[in-house]
């Protein structure tokens, strides 16, 4: 694209007309190059990874209007790029971008060729212009960058006025703005990342001193893969991510190296167990470290522990890879909410990780773990209610065994305001969680939160523990056992017929989504296996499968 | 009587019939495809295929801002056929254009041009633009359309309900989304724009129960004076929602309308929304 074979002004001290018209292009083609990075680095005014694109355009825009003209002068050239950037702007950054060109030009008007005062004059009015082009200039953006820009270069044409050396120092003081954006831009900080609009006119910028120096613009066979091809490249196995790269040594007795293998490969993926009766090595890559550490502790001891976090790994190569002084990759935004004065908590009473994951996830902020056979006392509930930095708190004690003790706690938190929404099963939590307001009145949040935990039918599948006959349903000891709202529904030797039995009873048929959460003692491919019988039997409905991470229940149901 | 004409931009959603009969001027949104840029103006992008090409692409669309140039270009036109304009965008919180009308207005003539923050966006907004025509036909003057924009807006309520988490995941750009979604299962969250944003109004787990939540907040705000009922690809749905209300909705002043790709990008396809307004009482 760029015309490289006069890559030299003839004199460094002025400038005409088609050698703006080439350094825009050489600008332009640096943006190219890298306009995906710029895209990741993008969040701040919003998230949504189009800075480099938008910039690109305008610039295309801006060369495209100027490209029939590129012998005039130089004011007219400039005033073309400054029109096409104006016509073709996209977006946020496009039209501060299409503002720098406007002032650029407005200080180059009737202009034949650009001396150093010309450009530091034209900086500035690029600077000025663009900061009156934002309703409210916000600092360590694009506009900073700008401004330091023509800083740098009013300092600069005190000591030359060749126009290399004072874009040269141009270059590093835009560099050197963009680093520090972070420092003036909070959400930069926490992101970790420099600023997307800045970074482009960097680039922008650069282009045009590589150009007069006679570097290539087009980013030759070694230059670094731009982050986005990389990641496409280097895709995780699932959407999850990468997770975790698992490592230990079991020790016991009789150990069974194929049964330990199937097990541990059907927890991950590149699975590696070798070993014999009193020792196996187990290499897993898997998303949860925690579920086949807890195998291998339920095989023996387990020691020569490692796990590594892939997902760090993978971003410390991207960053390594990645030709770029800040991490490129910006981090899902962490779950969690900041609460504080007003705001309404919650506390759940939770069994399982996968289901208290669930809770976290959707707002609950203090987490009680118990459940069935493992109540949690009175004080362990008032500890959570304390904790929560708030003055009114929403209960949820998720057991019908466990609703006293949660009142009881809510009376002894005397300096909150605590409401006990009675679920009386985790899916009735869940379902009560879902229209939590953190910003509401607590009053109404708690009515809208008690009616909702309504809005679900909870199944439950466990082990019968005594043999008994109940609601007329004969149990005997060890079988399995379905309840539907907590009452004993059916019993039986096969988990799939009394999962049928209980969904039956669910009135499933009548619902549009029938959530599976499954426990500890169950393994991800038999819940996949059983959800999908399950599927064939009620092809209307929508399923669910999600982890709950429970003990004593295999499966807990919700249907809705 | 001078004459006074309304311009806004593409989010609006307003049908075409109502823009043609007020003659209202649109400056068109874009959405991009990688670096293939479409203006959403029913010409270069169709929202139908909009919406068949969200759910197959593997990089979601962006949208983005009409250039200032355009925008000035719609205004001096404008500005020919009429001795003032009401330039009326999409709610600045929620977009650069915003900015772009008000730089365009500066460079047109300020002193015929009344810029009004719509704190809207689909037919939140639309209503604002037609109600805002209405007046200018009767003969109202800028300064008492701009006094009624005002006083109109707190009585405009604009809920969605989005089918999937899916989209607004990809895009990321509704800040709270990260908060109180999760990912371990899908949730359908009702959203609502108040005060120019967009906020979390609920989540639901179904369809039915996302459609009722619809139906609630509506008749909460009855009796309504216009109402449009908003949809990403799902005109049964649409109708479904606008037979549930026959008996609140009014009997003019209606529409269905299937919504904003810059809306649509996050909410992908089956989302159903209302845009009503609710009578001064």
């Amino acid at each position: 694209m760029t015309d490289q074979s006069s890559p030299q002004p003839a004199e460094n001290t002025v400038c005409d007309g088609h050698t703006l018209y080439q350094l825009a292009l050489a600008g332009c083609d640096w943006l190219d190059q890298h306009h995906a990075i710029v895209n990741q680095l993008n969040v701040f005014p919003v998230p949504d990874g189009d800075t480099g694109t938008n910039m690109l355009m305008t610039m295309r825009n801006a060369i495209k209007e100027a490209s029939d003209n590129e012998h005039a002068h130089i004011g007219q050239v400039a005033a073309h790029l400054a029109h096409g950037a104006m016509m073709g702007s996209r977006g946020n950054s496009g039209t501060i971008l299409s503002q720098l060109w406007q002032g650029f030009a407005h200080a180059l008007k009737d202009q034949p060729t650009l001396t150093a005062e010309l450009l530091v004059k034209g900086l500035r009015q690029a600077s000025d212009t663009a900061y009156r082009g934002v309703i409210k200039p916000v600092e360590g953006t694009i506009l900073t960058v700008s401004r330091e820009v023509a800083e740098e270069a009013e300092e600069a044409y005190q000591d030359t006025d060749d126009v290399i050396d004072i874009l040269a120092c141009v270059v590093d003081r835009a560099k050197d703005a963009l680093a520090r954006t972070p420092e003036m831009l909070p959400i930069l900080q926490k992101a970790g990342v420099v600023d997307s609009g800045g970074s482009g006119l960097t680039y922008i910028l650069e282009g045009m001193l590589r150009f007069v120096r006679g570097e290539a613009v087009i980013a030759a066979e070694t230059a670094a893969v731009p982050v986005e091809d990389l990641a496409a490249a280097l895709a995780p196995e699932d959407e999850m991510g990468y997770g975790y790269d698992v490592q230990f040594i079991i020790q016991g007795d009789n150990l069974n190296v194929n049964v330990v293998r199937s097990a541990i490969d059907a927890m991950g993926w590149s699975t590696l167990v070798v070993g014999n009766e009193s020792a196996v090595k187990v290499h897993v890559h898997v998303h949860d470290p925690g579920i086949p550490l807890s195998y291998g502790v339920s095989l023996g001891a387990i020691s020569d522990i490692v796990v590594e976090n892939m997902q760090e790994q993978f971003h410390e190569y991207l960053r390594e890879r990645a030709d770029q002084p800040a991490p490129d990759l910006i981090e899902a935004s962490p779950f969690g909410i900041e609460l504080a004065g007003d705001d309404i908590g919650v506390v759940a009473v939770v069994s399982g990780e996968g289901l208290a994951r669930v809770f976290q996830q959707l707002g609950a902020t203090e987490l009680v773990m118990g459940g069935q056979t493992n109540n949690p006392s009175t004080q362990e509930i008032l500890e959570a209610i304390q904790r929560l930095p708030v003055r009114n708190v929403i209960l949820l004690p998720n057991n019908k065994n466990i609703i006293l003790a949660a009142e009881q706690a809510a009376r002894l938190a005397t300096d909150q305001e605590v409401i006990v929404v009675p679920t009386r099963s985790m899916p009735q939590g869940i379902s009560a969680l879902l229209p939590y307001d953190p910003q509401g009145e607590l009053d109404m949040v708690a009515d809208a939160m008690m009616q909702a935990k309504d809005d679900v039918v909870t199944g439950e599948i466990t082990t019968a523990t005594r043999s008994v006959e109940l609601n007329g349903v004969q149990v005997n000891q060890g079988q399995i056992i379905g309840l539907v709202d907590g009452v004993l529904a059916t019993a039986g030797d096969n988990l799939n017929q009394v999962m049928q039995d209980v969904l039956a009873q669910m009135q499933a048929l009548d619902c549009e989504l029938i959530t599976l959460y499954y426990g500890e003692d169950i393994l991800k491919p038999d819940a996949e296996e059983l959800a999908e019988s399950l599927r064939q039997v009620y092809p209307d409905q929508e399923f669910e499968l999600v982890y709950g991470g429970q003990p004593h229940y295999y499966f807990i149901l919700s249907a809705e | 009587m001078p004459r006074i004409l309304i311009m806004t931009d593409s989010t609006c959603d307003l049908p075409a019939e109502w823009v043609r009969q007020y003659d209202i001027r649109v400056v068109p949104t874009y959405v991009q495809f990688d670096l293939e840029s479409l203006a959403d103006d029913g010409v270069e992008l169709v929202r139908a295929d909009f919406y068949r090409r969200l759910v197959s692409v593997s990089t979601l669309p962006t949208t983005s801002a009409p250039p200032l140039g355009q925008t000035i270009e719609v205004m001096t036109q404008a500005l020919k056929d009429a001795d003032h304009v009401i330039a009326l965008p999409v709610s600045s919180l929620l977009s650069a254009i915003y900015n772009i009308f008000r730089l365009a207005t500066e460079r047109t003539d300020p002193s015929r041009v009344t810029l009004i923050d719509s704190r809207m966006v689909s037919m939140g907004l639309g209503w604002e633009v037609v109600i805002a025509a209405e007046m200018a036909q009767a003969g109202a003057s800028p300064q008492e359309i701009e006094a009624a924009m005002l006083d109109l807006q707190p009585r405009i309520s604009l809920w969605a309900a989005l089918d999937t988490l899916k989209y607004l995941r990809r895009s990321g750009r509704v800040g709270w989304a990260a908060a109180m979604l999760g990912d371990l299962f899908d949730i359908k969250p009702v959203v609502s724009v108040s005060g120019g944003e967009v906020l979390s109004q609920s989540r639901v787990r179904t369809s039915k129960r996302a459609f009722q939540t619809l139906v609630d907040l509506a008749r909460q705000h009855a009796p309504i004076e216009r109402l449009a009922v908003l949809h990403t690809q799902y005109l049964d749905g649409a109708r479904q929602l606008f037979d549930a209300l026959a008996d609140i909705h009014p009997n003019t002043a209606v529409a269905i309308v299937d919504v904003t790709p810059v809306i649509g990008v996050h909410v992908g396809p089956n989302g159903l929304g209302l845009a009503v307004v609710r009578r001064n009482r």
